[in-house]
């Protein structure tokens, strides 16, 4: 027998649903809610989802509430429709209404919701103190007068990260939200995931902007502006203009960015194969004298900082290979510094990113080489598609124009390290002997890939067993290391991805739940299956440029020890 | 002749909050309009008319009795017609009267009761944990309006705007506290609306004269908070989860410990122990 539900008379069948606003999304009624974000735990602090129940009369929250066998809900009374007014008007009576400058005018939930319940008139002044506003940090501004104290920030930061950066503080009408023991966020040891911004329902926690500074660069004809993409973001950035999710939008983009004024767009898949070649024979080398196993992968910049702060005895763990954003950002500026001196111009490297963290890594000291950062500016996939819409570009009918050579090509492994699982399975690739397709139908099969939070799989390299664990989440992460370090588990290789389902997940991202990363996700395997060549070690460039002699500065350009 | 209840928590009753509370520790503070003010062990019998006259004192100054809140934030307010009710929560439930933070605060005839509901409400400001919107922010409001209305500031519009405020946070906020947070204005307005409608019109003949004003709660008489009993607590947890003001710390299978700092005595740990291992105690002065 199915349990069944009446959601505004409309019949639904569920089980696994926790709440009653599952079941209502399930019967397609959109209840109203603030604090409710299906990846976290239950708050239920907002109120806005109250639902009255037809037999009884009583109203209660849908997001605190049971399914029951039989229970009929009204969503949308006289009675809630005027609770929910004075809610959201006692929200926005303490909340700034700048909304057209406001960093997510466009994606605010509060703005929406006032929007849809035709909020027109606020009768209670605003009497709050201002408070100065969090610009430390290299990855999220914080705006404190902007926080409606939803606390999903809180809860991703705890339950996802496991980091409990962002905390709430005081009581009463004191309650606020506090970074650290009421520090700037960059002096806490936040890691810049920047999650706390992605779920912001507000504008309270928004991405560092940073479109000022690619405008400024694109304008001035003296920069040879250079941009690179990252893998994830072609997967999304179609969303924001009604392409669905996981669709390959990377040759659009090219065209859009060229017609912004950027001068050449390559791909950061070129800098993952060379990653991949420089960490698996690392492994290999590892694997081979048993010093500092497990290998664990360093393409994540909020995990290396994690790493760093919070489990320094790892440190030495750490694959020195660089990200592949370095990787292509190094051999770049070291390929155009004649060019350079040559024309009279400089070059000033853009990367697209997924991610927050990337802002916090490009502007490392260890990835600088002469005083000049070899990743001069990072933008997100907002911001890039921000400027998009700034230029007036109708991006569906835009022509395809593939991304320039030699450093716009990669192998499938490559295109696969946006999601959790890849960089491991692309490492894998390239150590076992065995080239032949059945490896890879194989290796598509044997547990690297999936949204569990941690994996564990066996791969049989050479004549070893190798034991590989993946963990996405900094919690999950966390949890790895103390098994590890338990000796609980025994592992040769570990990839962690600090968000969840990977950089395809990441925080510079489009606002997505899980169902629509794990769509993103699919979307890369996707393009890996049709890729020209699936191995890193078969990228021609690369092989020409080893041939070349780049093996003799590998040392130097490619790898970065992480110390204390 | 009155039974006095035995002060050792019985902690084999059960059967819902009221009647747990019930069995508890009888001792209230009575404070107010009334010749002796300060703790008092209540029996378990008494109606609230002996409350004030015979433990009480009754009412100093040879006043009239005009009405009495009970429980301060979360509490209610009765008045002479309900004089003869006994001093039970189980039987005062329908009243709307909780236990609450257990003051008993007695007003004369001359107290003008919008002064009376501002002071609770001001005091609520000081009670709630900040967690949902309809509490949080909206009892700043009802506050804010109801000093102005005190003053002579708000018109009937504004009065109306009061009254939904209220009506919406008794049955949208997340707990107990906040959906009694109007109960005492409310009933107020119910009992005396006459004096609402003098400070509507401008002018309060009771909140012109010149008197100390009632100062609600149990300050500085606060002395009780809840604690957990480490002899008791199997540390299930269950308390820390139902904690909404995450004042509840602690280890699984060990004790678990109640911040009294954070504590906003809403009693809803108390509902959710399973083995009554949490219990209201006096703090030493």
């Amino acid at each position: 027998m199915p349990n069944i539900m009446y959601v505004d008379n409309i019949r639904v069948e569920f089980d696994e649903e926790a709440t009653v606003l599952d079941v209502c999304r399930k019967a397609g009624v959109e209840v109203p809610n603030f604090c409710f974000h299906s990846d976290l735990s239950v708050y239920g602090a907002c109120r806005m989802c109250m639902v009255e129940n037809l037999d009884t009369g009583e109203i209660t929250a849908a997001c605190t509430t049971k399914p029951k066998n039989g229970l009929r809900i009204r969503t949308n009374t006289a009675r809630l429709l005027k609770y929910r007014r004075m809610i959201l008007e006692l929200m926005l009576s303490a909340h700034c209404r700048d909304c057209t400058m406001c960093e997510k005018s466009r994606t605010c939930r509060l703005r929406e919701m006032a929007v849809r319940f035709g909020i027109h008139h606020i009768r209670f002044s605003d009497t709050r103190e201002h408070i100065p506003e969090d610009h430390s940090s290299p990855a999220v501004q914080i705006d404190y007068n902007k926080c409606i104290l939803c606390g999903d920030c809180v809860r991703v930061c705890k339950e996802v990260q496991g980091m409990s950066i962002l905390h709430f503080a005081g009581r009463g009408p004191g309650l606020h939200i506090e970074a650290g023991d009421n520090q700037q966020l960059s002096s806490t040891h936040c890691v810049s995931c920047g999650q706390c911004s992605a779920v912001c329902t507000t504008g309270a926690i928004t991405v560092k902007n940073e479109i000022g500074d690619a405008w400024r660069a694109l304008h001035d004809p003296k920069m040879r502006v250079v941009v690179q993409i990252a893998p994830a973001v072609r997967v999304a950035l179609g969303e924001a203009y009604g392409i669905p999710s996981g669709e390959n939008v990377l040759d659009k983009l090219v065209t859009a960015l060229k017609i912004m004024g950027a001068d050449e767009v390559y791909d950061t898949i070129f800098g993952a194969d060379l990653t991949v070649r420089e960490e698996a024979q690392e492994f290999l080398r590892r694997l081979e004298t048993g010093e500092n196993l497990p290998l664990m992968t360093s393409c994540c910049p909020a995990w290396v900082r994690y790493v760093e702060n919070e489990r320094p005895q790892f440190l030495k763990n750490l694959s020195s290979a660089l990200s592949p954003m370095q990787m292509l950002a190094t051999v770049l500026k070291d390929q155009y510094r004649e060019k350079d001196a040559a024309d009279g111009r400089t070059t000033y490297h853009i990367a697209i990113m997924p991610c927050t963290a990337k802002k916090m890594e490009a502007g490392r000291p260890e990835f600088r080489r002469g005083g000049v950062p070899n990743v001069d500016l990072v933008l997100t996939t907002q911001e890039v598609i921000r400027m998009i819409k700034e230029s007036g570009i109708r991006f569906q009918m835009l022509e395809k124009e593939s991304p320039d050579l030699p450093f716009g090509m990669g192998s499938g492994a490559a295109e696969i390290f946006g999601t959790s699982g890849g960089v491991a399975e692309a490492v894998a690739r390239y150590c076992m002997p065995d080239k032949s397709k059945n490896v890879l139908r194989m290796l598509e099969h044997s547990g690297l890939r999936g949204s569990d939070p941690i994996r564990f799989v066996t791969l049989p390299i050479g004549d070893r067993e190798v034991r590989i664990a993946l963990a996405h989440g900094l919690s999950n992460a966390a949890k790895l290391l103390d098994q590890i370090e338990n000796g609980e588990v025994q592992v040769d290789l570990v990839e962690v991805m600090s968000c969840r389902t990977g950089c395809v997940g990441g925080a510079g991202q489009p606002y997505a739940l899980m169902n629509t990363k794990l769509q993103r996700a699919r979307g890369l395997y996707e393009i890996d299956r049709s890729a020209m060549f699936k191995r890193s070690e078969r990228n021609p460039v690369i092989n020409a440029m080893y041939d070349a002699g780049l093996g003799e500065r590998a040392h130097e350009l490619l790898h970065q020890e992480y110390e204390e | 002749m009155l039974e006095f209840h035995n002060a050792v928590n019985d902690r084999r009753a059960s059967g819902g909050l009221t009647k747990r509370r019930e069995n508890m520790a009888r001792i209230f503070l009575l404070k107010g309009d009334i010749a002796n003010p300060g703790h008092v062990d209540i029996p378990t019998n008494a109606t609230i008319r002996q409350v004030i006259y015979d433990i009480g004192g009754g009412i100093p100054g040879g006043k009239a009795f005009k009405a009495v809140q009970i429980g301060g934030p979360s509490g209610g307010l009765l008045t002479e017609e309900h004089l003869d009710l006994p001093l039970n929560f189980i039987k005062l439930k329908p009243y709307g009267v909780r236990r609450g933070d257990s003051v008993i605060t007695v007003l004369d005839e001359d107290r003008c009761m919008v002064d009376v509901a501002a002071r609770f409400m001001e005091y609520t400001q000081t009670e709630f944990c900040g967690k949902c919107v309809p509490c949080r922010e909206g009892t700043k409001r009802m506050n804010e309006l109801l000093w102005g209305l005190k003053d002579y500031r708000i018109d009937h519009k504004e009065f109306t705007l009061l009254t939904d405020l209220g009506e919406m946070i008794s049955v949208t906020a997340y707990c107990n506290l906040g959906r009694n947070s109007f109960r005492t204005l409310e009933e107020s307005i119910k009992y005396f609306p006459a004096e609402f409608e003098d400070h509507l019109k401008g002018e309060c003949a009771l909140c012109a004269q010149d008197r100390e004003p009632i100062q609600p709660g149990d300050l500085p008489y606060n002395r009780i908070k809840l604690v957990v009993d480490p002899n008791v607590c199997r540390g299930c947890s269950k308390c820390a989860r139902n904690c909404h003001a995450d004042a509840i710390t602690g280890v699984v299978k060990s004790p678990f410990s109640i911040d009294p700092e954070k504590c906003v005595k809403c009693y809803t740990c108390i509902e959710a122990c399973p083995f009554d291992a949490i219990q209201e105690v006096e703090i030493d002065a």
